[in-house]
Order: structure tokens, then sequence, then C-alpha cells
């Protein structure tokens, strides 16, 4: 049935052209010469990237993201870590009731969320601060590693613990040397999701910004309502980058692994 | 064999477990089991699923904390000690072998956990290959292993740092029948070159006769029967481990008369016959005979002095080195009889009518 099959393809295209419709207008748009939003651009220039680098205040935001977001990956990695592998090896009643009392800030609705976080750190001091968002975001983060690091030890074969622990380790030597290595792609991936999460993240950096801490989306949302140049643009293509050359490195090192098994193979 | 296996003989430990029991709720996985397993024998834990032999097994591990019960060690208990003090060796069903490390990687880690000097570590890992004939292999990840040599490489890993017992969980279940055989021997000579004490779980009743100085069977958590392989299958405890090694007929009838270890019998279909006894019976209680279709003989005409059954052929199998005949001996009771050697001997064919010829002491009676 060709006439189906044709339907199918357009359907199909039309979804990922939806799909990448923003990414594919942001990016010629941060280009574009002009000091206002002209798509498709009509002449093409850098300054607005220059524009970007020598704001001190966007140089500022961008530097605070990607402190903050290594900060949020960092603290969600380790207490995501230590929960998955209370949830997947410890005999706890009622596991599963816990397992859905973390993850819960996946459903929990973000406004409500970050209504409360301020009125818990306002009288700690800590809103207006980088500590004050990374803790925050932790908070939205740790489902993520929760979930990846527990997917890692589904997939792991418990008789392989079993095996260390009769050969003479004990339970901490059986998990650094068994365990770790081997949900570590877990726990990358886990971490990679947290900083994604914190880097791209608005409400509660919203509620808990101030003057001496704006992140890059609380920066460019300030900016459009403000101004509207092709530099909030630039900022939306910087974005991108950075996420292409992370997802790039994360399976680059995946490919350089398997590179090495199928030499070792031969 | 080689030096290095002589000097690395170690005395095998005698291991006794004392009144084991492990209780699920409502289900007894261990019920009441004792054994006393001397050093440097090789003893099988033979059963279904869920007998209960791999809940005793990971007890002795330490995997499985008992509810009741105690656990010896060469007159030591260890029921208190956690798994990676016990100094046992272990061989998982699924190998367990650590796929991020190479074979001497594997096979060097419990060395390693008990600090051995880099030196010692490569000697013990090498002699450890050459004994399971993988010499050269250190340097090769789990997965480019076959199934048969990555068997071999845990045997070697459980052994490496001379324990004085050796479990091994149904180690050869994944392995194709012909490399399975040879891997029985190839066990057994292993473990008497190194006169370590084994204890062995499966499900495979012939892989138990082939390999076991004594076969211990369990049924749902119940120790029904322990002892060599001969002593176990000629003289089943009960239907249970009749059944369950080898082949059995099942005749029911009732007893006429018991005189020590003679019981005369009649058959439901009315046949008097006469058996061995084996359980606690009375005249008129009902009873289940139990013979091997190895035991008995076909003949056309029996001898005055031998005891016999009628019947008549209903089947006739042809399985190469033998013949088995189906025979009927009254209107719902079959047996089968196994001829070895069947050119030699007088054949029959469907239809005949023939006297099945049998000896008292292979004729069991068990209680109903």
């Amino acid at each position: 049935m060709k006439v189906a099959r044709i339907i199918y393809y357009i359907i199909c295209g039309l979804i990922f052209a939806f799909i990448a419709f923003p990414i594919a207008i942001v990016f010629p748009l941060s280009f574009s010469e002009v000091s206002y939003l002209q798509f498709p651009p009509e002449t093409l220039s850098l300054r607005w990237f220059e524009d970007f680098f020598s704001d001190p205040e966007w140089v500022r935001s961008i530097l605070l993201s990607l402190r903050v977001g290594a900060t949020t990956a960092l603290f969600s990695t380790i207490l995501g870590v230590l929960a998955a592998t209370g949830l997947n090896r410890a005999e706890i009643k009622g596991k599963e009731y816990l397992m859905g009392y973390l993850i819960s800030p996946l459903i929990v609705p973000l406004v409500v969320m970050a209504v409360g976080i301020y009125g818990l750190f306002a009288p700690w001091g800590l809103v207006g601060t980088p500590l004050g968002i990374s803790l925050s975001h932790t908070v939205r983060a740790l489902p993520y590693v929760i979930i990846n690091v527990s997917a890692a030890y589904q997939t792991l074969d418990r008789n392989l613990e079993w095996a260390a622990r009769n050969l003479g380790a004990n339970p901490l030597e059986t998990f650094r040397r068994i365990t770790f290595p081997l949900i570590k792609p877990g726990i990358i991936g886990g971490a990679f999701f947290a900083f994604i999460v914190s880097y791209d993240e608005i409400v509660l950096s919203l509620f808990l910004s101030g003057v001496d801490a704006t992140t890059l989306p609380i920066k460019m949302w300030e900016g459009i309502r403000m101004e509207m140049t092709p530099i909030i643009a630039a900022a939306s293509s910087i974005i991108i980058m950075v996420y292409i050359i992370l997802f790039a490195i994360y399976e680059l090192s995946k490919i350089r692994k398997k590179d090495k098994q199928v030499e070792q193979n031969n | 064999m080689s030096v290095a296996i002589r000097e690395q003989k170690k005395v095998g430990a005698d291991v006794q477990i004392k009144n084991l029991y492990k209780v699920y709720g409502d289900i007894y996985a261990a019920n009441n089991v004792s054994l006393d397993i001397e050093s440097g024998k090789f003893i099988t834990l033979l059963g279904p699923s869920g007998s209960g032999k791999t809940t005793v097994l990971m007890s002795i591990a330490g995997f499985v904390e008992p509810t009741q019960g105690d656990i010896q060690v060469d007159g030591k208990s260890i029921v208190n000690k956690p798994p990676h003090l016990r100094n046992i060796g272990m061989v998982f069903q699924n190998y367990a072998l650590f796929p991020h490390m190479t074979v001497y990687e594997n096979i060097a880690f419990p060395l390693k956990m008990r600090k051995f000097e880099k030196n010692v570590i490569n000697e013990k890992v090498s002699d450890v290959l050459e004994m399971v004939k993988l010499s050269g292999y250190e340097s090769r990840k789990i997965n480019q292993l076959s199934g048969g040599q990555q068997q071999r490489i845990a045997l070697a890993r459980a052994v490496v740092f001379n324990p004085p017992l050796l479990l091994m969980d149904e180690p050869l279940g994944a392995l194709d029948r012909k490399l399975r055989e040879h891997m029985q021997l190839e066990l057994v000579k292993i473990q008497k070159a190194l006169g370590i004490t084994v204890i062995y779980v499966t499900h495979d009743q012939e892989e138990a006769l082939v390999m076991s100085d004594s076969i211990a069977i369990l049924d749902h958590g119940n120790l029904l029967q322990e002892g060599p392989p001969s002593e176990v299958y000629d003289r089943p405890v009960n239907h249970f481990v009749a059944d369950f090694l080898g082949e059995s007929n099942f005749l029911h009838g009732k007893i006429d008369a018991v005189q020590g270890e003679d019981v005369f019998i009649t058959l439901s279909a009315g046949q008097k016959i006469e058996a061995t006894l084996r359980g606690n019976l009375q005249n008129g209680e009902p009873v289940r005979c139990v013979i091997r279709p190895e035991s008995m003989k076909v003949k056309s005409k029996a001898d005055d002095n031998e005891m016999h059954i009628t019947g008549t052929i209903k089947e006739v199998i042809y399985l190469g080195d033998s013949i088995k005949y189906v025979l009927k001996i009254s209107e719902d009771e079959e047996i089968n009889v196994k001829v070895l050697n069947p050119s030699a001997q007088e054949q029959f064919a469907v239809g005949d009518t023939v006297q099945v010829v049998y000896k008292k002491e292979n004729m069991l009676a068990l209680a109903e």
C-alpha cells in the first residue's frame, strides 16, 4: 500500500520536524547580523557570540550554571548511589513505598516544590545563593540518578557479589571491587542526567535566584522580557553545543570501550 | 600428576550438619537435616527442584541463615561466621566469574583477599591453571571463554586458595552431554588428587551415581536416605528414593505373613510373591513392592527353585545394548523388564506368555 507508506513517512517527518523545530530556528538566528529576531537571517555574523562573551553578566551566568550543574551532579550522584544501593540490596519493609517517595520529585508540580523550598530556605539565608540553587536542583535530579543506578543494579548478577564474599571479600571490598565497577555506567549516566536537569532548570532557579546568583536560563528569561535581541539565541546555541559536546564525550567513551574489547577478542 | 598438585595436598574438612531447619513462613525448605561428612569424601545432595538441596548448600556457604540447627567444619561451628570468613570454596551454577576482570584476576582474587604476595599469587595461579588444563589463559577476558572453559576457571578460582571444603551447585548443568560426562570424571579426579571434601548439588541422578562416594537424597526439605550409591540404588528406603534413582516397578498387594526379613505377599491380582522387608509392616497391611527392571529375567519356563510371576508381553523395545519388555501381569498392572546382552538369550515377541524370574532380595516391600 504505497499511499499508506507515504502518509506514514509524512507524519513521521512532521513529528521529527516539530521536535527539531526550536533548535533549527535558534541556531541560524544566533548567527544573524541584525539586532532583532529575523528568520531566516539575511546576513551572518558572530557579533552576538562576541557580545555574549564580552558581557560580564552573561559570562557570570554561564559559569554559575556550570558550577551549579556540577555541584548538583555531585550531590545527587552521591546520594543517589547510596539510595539505590539501599533500595536494591538492603532488607527493608516497604521498599517500594520508600522508592516511590524518593522518586516523587518527578511528579510533584515544580512550582509547588519551589514555593515550599523557598519558604524553607529563606530563614536559613539560602535564597539567592549558589548553594541554595544547587540543593534545590539536587532534589529535582535525585530521582534520575536513583532510577539509573537501580537499573544498573537490576542487571547486575547477584551471584557475582556472593562469589566475591565467598572468596574472602568483606561487604566494603565487595562493593569497591565488584559492584561499583559494574554499576559505573549507570552511575555515570545518572550523573549526566543530573547535570542536564540542573543546567536546564528554570522554575526552582527563578524562586531561589538572586542578584549574586543568576543562572543562564534565568538570564535568558530576563533577557527575553527586556531585550529581544539575538543574544538570547546565541545563549541558547551555546547551551545546545554544551549538550552536544557532553553526549559526544559519553558516546565516544562507549565506542572506545567497544573497540578495546574487539581488539582483545582478536 | 604434576608436582604442584602433590605439594598442594591438603586434608579435607570434616563437616557436620546438625538438625538444620530453614523455615519461610509455612514452608520448611530444610526440615531437620542432619549429615555427617568425612574428610576427603565426595557427597552429593540429590533431589528435585525445591527439595532443599540448594538451601542446605547455601546455609553452609553462609548466604542462608538457618532458622535452627548447627553446621560444623572440623569441629568448629560456622553458623555465626560471615561468608567471607568461612574459607570455603564454591562453584556457582552460572560460574559467577567477574566479567570485568581477566582470567588471572579472577583466580587471583581470593589470594589477593588473603594478602598473598605477588610472586606467590603468580605461582599459585599458574599451578591451578595447569591443573584444569588451561595454562596460558591468564590474560583472556571472561567473555572470550567457552562454557566448558568458564566452568574450569570457576573451579580453579574456588580451589586456588586450598580450602578444606568445596561446594558445587549444579556446576555442569549448562554443558552439553559429552562435555558434561567428561567433566564429571575430571572433577572427581581433581578432587581425589587434592584430598578436598566436596559437597555437590544436582538433580541429575546419573551424575550423582557416577561421581559420589555418598548420596544424600532430599525431598521437600527432608533427608530421606544417605549412603553409597550402590546402597541407595539397591536398597531404597522408600518409594520416592526408589523412583528417583533409576527405574522402578511398583507392585501393589497385601501382606500375608512377615517372618523376620521375609515377607509373603498376595498381589492385587492374586499372585503370591516373596519379598524382603524394608520398613515397618504388619500382617494384613497394604504394601507396595519395588523391583528394578534390570534385576529380573524373562524365561519361557521357570526352574523349580526360582520365584516367578507370569506375564504376557505387551511391548518389545530394542535399546541397542539391551531389550526392554513391557509385560502385563494382571488386568491393570504392568512391569518393565530390562534384559542386557539380548542376543545371547532367548528372545520373545509380543503376545508370548512368559515367566518373569526374580530374586527375593531384589523385591523390596515398602510401606504404602
